[in-house]
């Protein structure tokens, strides 16, 4: 009895530190949630550099106020088939720690939704499907209303990226381009 | 192939075999027969030979022999007229015999002498008559004799004996008187006594003919002639008395000479008889001869040939009876059997097509009802046409004036169809200056919407924004929130005009298709009034043509009620006829019953009482469907029933009146 209790307090200790608020966006029918201090700033769709040599999900680098940002397309990421860029879809420009550095990265979303506030009652761990299934990534699953948001570790999402060596590679080519060079 | 014959050939077969048998045993009866008779006919003519022989020939020449004999016997006419009768009578009989035995050489001789026989009779006969002659001659002159010696003797007596003895008396000279008196005495005995003595035996040797009457006679004639000359002795001395003894000596010896040709004659009599009785003993033994000989022998192989014929005869007919009778049997099994197996089968299959018959005419029944029902309900429907053909008519008038109208009004219609492709040339322009508006329109909402959207960004970045402020950015992340709401807002309004200005744009779109198509439909119907006025015209002469043509099919109602009435008299004699049918399909099960009994004795069939079970429903549907004539015909009264129904009130009746529901009124008024 005790066991139990001591264990639902862990969990919502656990929970309490997941409490907060969370950018939603969505990827065909699923909706996903950001930590809102991973989120850097959020841009329309704009035109991407390719960069060669990269794995497909990379879809290349952007030019943000002159600083050199890469861009990776989720969808590709999580193994999604490729959707047509509409007027809705945007650039997540997210924080990233790897190796102890922070690093910006833009991430291809099919819309944003809003910013909410989700409890630590509406959080819940992420489900395990087995020791095959990696689940790392997912933060929790945030039930609002009827719905469930994927809450995402954006951190794990792109650990196996290498961000910074795209934008060395973009930047040694000299292939990117100032925004005002496109203007 | 003998089944595959015809009924007549196979009969005909049997029959030929059976007059085949019957005519082979026939004929070897009929032979048989004939030879029998032939052999028969040998037999009588045998026989006829014997009994004429014996009748006519051994009877006759004994009756001949009697009547010779009676003849000898007394020779006078009776006799001799009997005797040649029989000669006749025995000449007939044997020329009856030698003709039957002329084929005979033996038995033709023995008539022949037989013949000879007879006709030595004749001969005897006149020789004898002609020995008779002279006998009778010989007795006249023994008589003559007799007389004249007597006479003689009388003469001398009274002349010179008489006299001498009365000299002699007178004179008294008693030796002259005892002389005389010895003459006359010797004269008395010795000479007239003889004489008359002789006389007599001549007579008995003539009546007698015999040999002692003849010694007799010799015998007399001795002692006559003793007595003469004893007298004569007396007489010496007296010429006279000489002269008379010598005269009688003469008559003596002329006697006597008489006497033997009297016994030749009798001799010669003698001899013809003996050898007459000999060779009539001759003849007997011949013809006994004959008899033992030829006729008897004859006869006998006759019978036994006429026997052996018969046995052979029998013999040969009875094994061909036999056989004739087993193939008879033989034939006579197979024939009937072939005969009446297929009658059989016939009757089998007729029985089987009376069945059907029975059956198919209780069908034609059902079916005559239904017909009679069809007729009620045709009736019925000639009534709702007649009254729909009215109503036609009428319409059919009417028809005319609105396709008069029609016509006007379709003239009215074409003006009114111009004016309105005119505005619609209108509608069209000002349907797309409308969607020229709305394109605009929803630019500016395009624009409207990017704006939302973008503040919808910023909206955000401020919340991220004041996120990161910390308790600092609370208030900002109000705002931000705030404005991102009108950012919805706005591109919810943006998006909802959107949707109406697209709306709006498809509508005009369609309005303009619409306008375009009701373009086209009003130059359609442009023509189509034309075509209309002329089609209405059209119309109005079909109108007259149907008038017409429904005043003909008045006239054919008229004619199919006709018919209906025709039809439900035809339904009726098709139920009697079905009922006829049905009594023909019973009396043919009872011939074929007949027939199966004559063929085969009794056969089990059921269907008799199979067939006459079905009459009584089907005589009472047969007077449910006459009820149902019987209202169509009152109708009209054209068709009468002839015999009430025999039952007042039936289901079936009922049923009938139902499916009638009129009566002679409703006719009326239809025929009317």
């Amino acid at each position: 009895m005790t066991e139990t209790m001591v264990k639902q307090n862990q969990e919502i200790r656990s929970s309490q530190g997941k409490e907060g608020k969370y950018l939603t966006f969505a990827l065909g029918p699923e909706e996903y949630g950001l930590e809102i201090l991973t989120v850097r700033e959020i841009i329309g769709y704009m035109d991407i550099t390719a960069v060669p040599q990269t794995p497909d999900y990379v879809k290349g680098v952007i030019n943000l106020r002159g600083q050199v940002i890469p861009v990776v397309d989720l969808r590709a990421k999580f193994g999604m088939a490729t959707a047509e860029t509409t007027d809705q879809t945007c650039i997540i420009v997210v924080e990233i720690r790897q190796d102890d550095r922070r690093i910006n990265t833009g991430i291809v979303v099919d819309n944003v939704k809003e910013v909410q506030d989700i409890k630590a009652g509406q959080i819940e761990d992420a489900p395990q499907f087995g020791a095959d299934v990696d689940t790392e990534f997912i933060l929790g699953m945030g039930k609002v209303g009827d719905t469930v948001k994927i809450l995402l570790d954006i951190d794990k999402v792109l650990s196996h990226v290498d961000v910074a060596g795209v934008k060395q590679k973009a930047v040694s080519e000299n292939q990117v381009r100032t925004p005002e060079e496109r203007a | 192939m003998f089944k595959n014959m015809k009924l007549s050939t196979k009969i005909g077969i049997g029959f030929g075999v059976v007059i085949v048998i019957a005519g082979v045993l026939g004929f070897t009866g009929w032979q048989g027969m004939t030879n029998i008779r032939d052999q028969m006919d040998v037999y009588t003519q045998w026989g006829d030979i014997d009994m004429v022989m014996n009748e006519g020939v051994s009877q006759k020449i004994l009756r001949l022999d009697n009547a010779f004999g009676n003849y000898r016997h007394t020779p006078d006419e009776t006799s001799l007229a009997d005797l040649q009768n029989a000669i006749a009578d025995a000449q007939e009989g044997i020329h009856e015999w030698s003709s039957l035995v002329s084929e005979y050489s033996d038995l033709a001789a023995v008539a022949a002498e037989v013949d000879q026989h007879i006709e030595m009779y004749s001969e005897v006969i006149s020789q004898y008559q002609e020995s008779l002659n002279i006998q009778n001659q010989i007795q006249e002159q023994w008589d003559t004799i007799v007389a004249d010696c007597l006479a003689l003797l009388l003469t001398t007596m009274e002349n010179v004996i008489d006299p001498a003895k009365e000299q002699a008396e007178q004179a008294q000279d008693i030796a002259r008187m005892v002389q005389w008196g010895a003459i006359d005495m010797i004269m008395n005995e010795a000479v007239i006594a003889n004489v008359l003595k002789l006389q007599t035996m001549a007579h008995d040797y003539a009546a007698a003919g015999s040999e002692d009457a003849w010694q007799s006679f010799l015998g007399s004639h001795q002692s006559a002639i003793e007595g003469l000359s004893e007298w004569q002795e007396l007489l010496s001395g007296q010429s006279q008395l000489e002269a008379s003894a010598q005269q009688i000596a003469t008559y003596l010896t002329e006697y006597h000479r008489l006497g033997g040709n009297f016994h030749d004659q009798i001799n010669t009599v003698g001899g013809l008889e003996s050898q007459v009785y000999e060779s009539a003993q001759g003849l007997f033994v011949k013809l006994d001869e004959a008899m033992e000989t030829v006729i008897d022998p004859a006869k006998e192989e006759a019978v036994n040939q006429a026997n052996s014929t018969q046995a052979r005869s029998a013999l040969l007919t009875s094994v061909l009876a036999i056989g004739g009778v087993v193939l008879g049997i033989v034939l006579a099994f197979f024939i009937t059997s072939s005969i009446v197996k297929p009658v059989k089968r016939i009757i089998d299959n007729l029985t089987e097509g009376a069945d059907q018959v029975s059956s198919a005419s209780n069908q034609v029944s059902v079916a005559s009802q239904s017909l009679a029902e069809g007729s009620t309900e045709q009736a019925a429907g000639l009534e709702e046409t007649s009254s729909s053909l009215e109503e036609m008519s009428s319409m059919t008038k009417q028809n005319a004036d609105n396709a008069q109208q029609a016509n006007s009004l379709a003239g009215d219609a074409k003006v009114a169809a111009e004016r309105g492709n005119e505005s619609m040339a209108r509608m069209t322009e000002a349907i797309s200056q409308i969607q020229n508006s709305a394109g605009e329109t929803a630019k500016i909402i395009k624009v409207i919407d990017e704006i939302a959207f973008q503040t919808n960004l910023l909206a955000l970045n401020a919340a991220v924004e004041a996120a990161r402020a910390g308790e600092a950015g609370k208030g900002f992340a109000v705002v931000a929130e705030e404005v991102r709401n009108l950012a919805m807002r706005s591109a919810e309004a943006a998006k909802n005009t959107a949707a109406l200005i697209e709306d709006s744009v498809k509508n005009s779109q369609n309005g303009v298709d619409i306008t375009s198509e009701v373009a086209k439909m009003l130059e359609e119907i442009v023509t189509s009034v034309g075509k209309t006025t002329e089609l209405v015209g059209e119309i109005a002469a079909a109108s007259q043509e149907q008038a017409q043509g429904i005043d003909q099919v008045n006239t054919a109602m008229a004619q199919m009620d006709k018919v209906t009435q025709q039809n439900a008299a035809n339904a009726e004699e098709s139920a009697s006829a079905a009922e006829e049918l049905n009594a023909q399909a019973k009396q043919m099960n009872n011939i074929v019953g007949e027939l199966a009994a004559m063929v085969g004795g009794t056969i089990s069939r059921q269907t008799g009482s199979k067939v006459n079970n079905h009459p009584s429903p089907y005589s009472r549907d047969l007077s449910g469907g006459d009820h149902v004539y019987h209202h169509i015909a009152g109708g009209k009264g054209s068709v009468q029933r002839k015999t009430p129904s025999p039952h007042p009130v039936t289901p079936s009746r009922r049923t009938a009146e139902s499916s009638l529901p009129l009566d002679s009124d409703d006719f009326d008024e239809f025929s009317g």
